[in-house]
């Protein structure tokens, strides 16, 4: 009886090990996703943005997990309406999309939120956001979108703490030698 | 309505994973937790999750790559502390939990606050003590852990059930009887222990607490037999836990807090059928 026991017990020991390295290396990455959106990390609006992945808004969105896996609205060219859910499903589902982009690229999305902006006076380019609070108020997620066509800042955007709807396809660009994801809005409408 | 609302939220993966995950973490401590209430040590759950906030401060602090190698040792041990030894202690039981629990949260949030570089300390300690989209934003591995650490316990928990059985109810008697009483205390510490900082990453301190506690309260107030409160008590466990992450989900509340509710009031329900059938099933 002693030998089985011990050998168990190790075996818990070694797997609650295993399990606490595994469990902390998808925390960080967690964190890594969610510091990075939550900071909100400024990219580069001004013209000369490499794209590597973006499309035009309201493109159709072809194949890909994430269009198999998500639900659209039906009978529009939106293929991710985050207006229709709950916000713990709104927060869960951006975190996700911060998670893993690559299975959101070139989807529509429509999504509401606060809007944030960060002016960078050393480039003298605003980076605009939107932020998601999980359901407790106490994390954010935000993702960086840039409104498609000429649209001056501050003038024709909302004041900042603002509820706003945005509509557009998330694209990869590049800004100092690192990738940004971000959304390209073909419409934005203050709530 | 709300069959549709449902329809539409299964279809997003992570929904489906926390609720696989959760009904297995619900269904491993409820396992342990008519023993741990038996043994007068309910409030076990909520200061190793402290313990291991604590310890997770230091390791932030340390900038450990992985932290969980100072987690899970340092609240096995205390695990370990509490319960194999804890009668045998000049601080006993409750106070002894009273002490760790809060002088592990004092400290670990103190360590923070002097030493931490995170740009949301607020959110970070809100996120770890209340767990309240943690369940909702696991990844595959995660998934899978939760899957074989729960099938690791429920394993445990069927090879020595005996022995559990034993040690809960007559430590002396067991060990008269032969039981190695200490390692099998020792047992059950290291199974909590581990099973709490799981599921602190996954849903928060404040669940794990209701998860272990909740359903063996509820299962007593009907149910007096060993066998049949566990039984009672996993039902109990798995359909709170699936239940409140639905209405979470459905509604937009915190998960962790709303599957609490759930438990809450289940327990004044099965209060009231105790009542009405003397507890005599």
């Amino acid at each position: 009886m002693k030998k089985p026991f011990w050998s168990i017990l190790v075996l818990l020991l070694l797997i609650g090990l295993l399990g606490g390295c595994a469990t902390s290396e998808s925390a960080a990455e967690k964190s890594t996703a969610g510091d990075a959106a939550g900071e909100t990390v400024p990219g580069n609006t001004a013209a000369g943005d490499t794209v590597t992945g973006g499309t035009a808004a309201g493109d159709a969105a072809a194949g890909g997990a994430a269009a198999e896996n998500q639900p659209a609205a039906a009978g529009s060219a939106i293929d991710l309406d985050l207006t229709q859910l709950s916000s713990i499903m709104v927060y869960s589902e951006v975190f996700s999309m911060m998670e893993r982009p690559e299975e959101y690229m070139d989807k529509t999305i429509k999504m509401a939120g606060l809007y944030s902006c960060f002016y960078d006076e050393t480039t003298e380019s605003a980076y605009h956001f939107v932020i998601i609070e999980d359901a407790l108020a106490c994390c954010q997620q935000g993702i960086e979108f840039i409104w498609q066509g000429d649209h001056a800042y501050p003038q024709d955007y909302p004041e900042e703490g603002f509820m706003i709807e945005v509509v557009g396809a998330l694209q990869i660009y590049e800004e100092s030698d690192r990738e940004y994801y971000r959304l390209a809005a073909t419409e934005l409408t203050v709530k | 309505m709300i069959i549709e609302k449902l329809s539409l939220y299964f279809q997003f993966p992570f929904v489906r994973y926390a609720l696989i995950v959760g009904v297995l973490i619900s269904l491993s401590s409820s396992l342990l937790g008519v023993t741990l209430v038996l043994k007068r040590f309910s409030f076990i759950g909520d200061g190793l999750s402290h313990v291991a906030f604590g310890a997770i401060a230091i390791a932030t602090i340390l900038n450990l790559s992985n932290n969980m190698l100072l987690v899970v040792p340092v609240t096995v041990l205390c695990g370990i502390l509490l319960l194999a030894t804890g009668q045998h202690t000049k601080i006993k039981g409750d106070a002894a939990i009273a002490l760790l629990s809060v002088g592990s949260l004092a400290i670990g949030y103190l360590l923070l606050n002097l030493f931490s570089a995170s740009a949301n300390l607020a959110g970070d300690v809100c996120a770890t003590l209340f767990g309240s989209t943690a369940i909702l934003t696991l990844t595959m591995t995660e998934v899978w852990l939760c899957i074989g650490m729960s099938l690791v316990v429920i394993a445990v928990f069927l090879l020595f059930y005996r022995q559990i059985f034993a040690v809960t109810f007559d430590e002396t008697f067991a060990k008269a009887t032969g039981i190695k009483a200490n390692i099998y205390n020792l047992l059950i510490a290291v199974v909590i222990a581990v099973i709490i900082v799981l599921a602190m990453n996954l849903v928060g301190s404040l669940l794990i607490s209701a998860l272990v506690i909740c359903p063996a309260l509820s299962a007593m107030r009907v149910f007096k037999s060993f066998k049949s409160v566990t039984l009672c008590s996993v039902v109990i466990s798995v359909v709170c836990t699936a239940l409140g992450i639905l209405i979470a989900i459905l509604a937009g509340t915190p998960v962790g807090a709303t599957i609490v509710a759930v438990d809450i009031a289940t327990f004044g329900m099965f209060s009231i059928i105790g009542r009405l059938t003397g507890g005599r099933l």
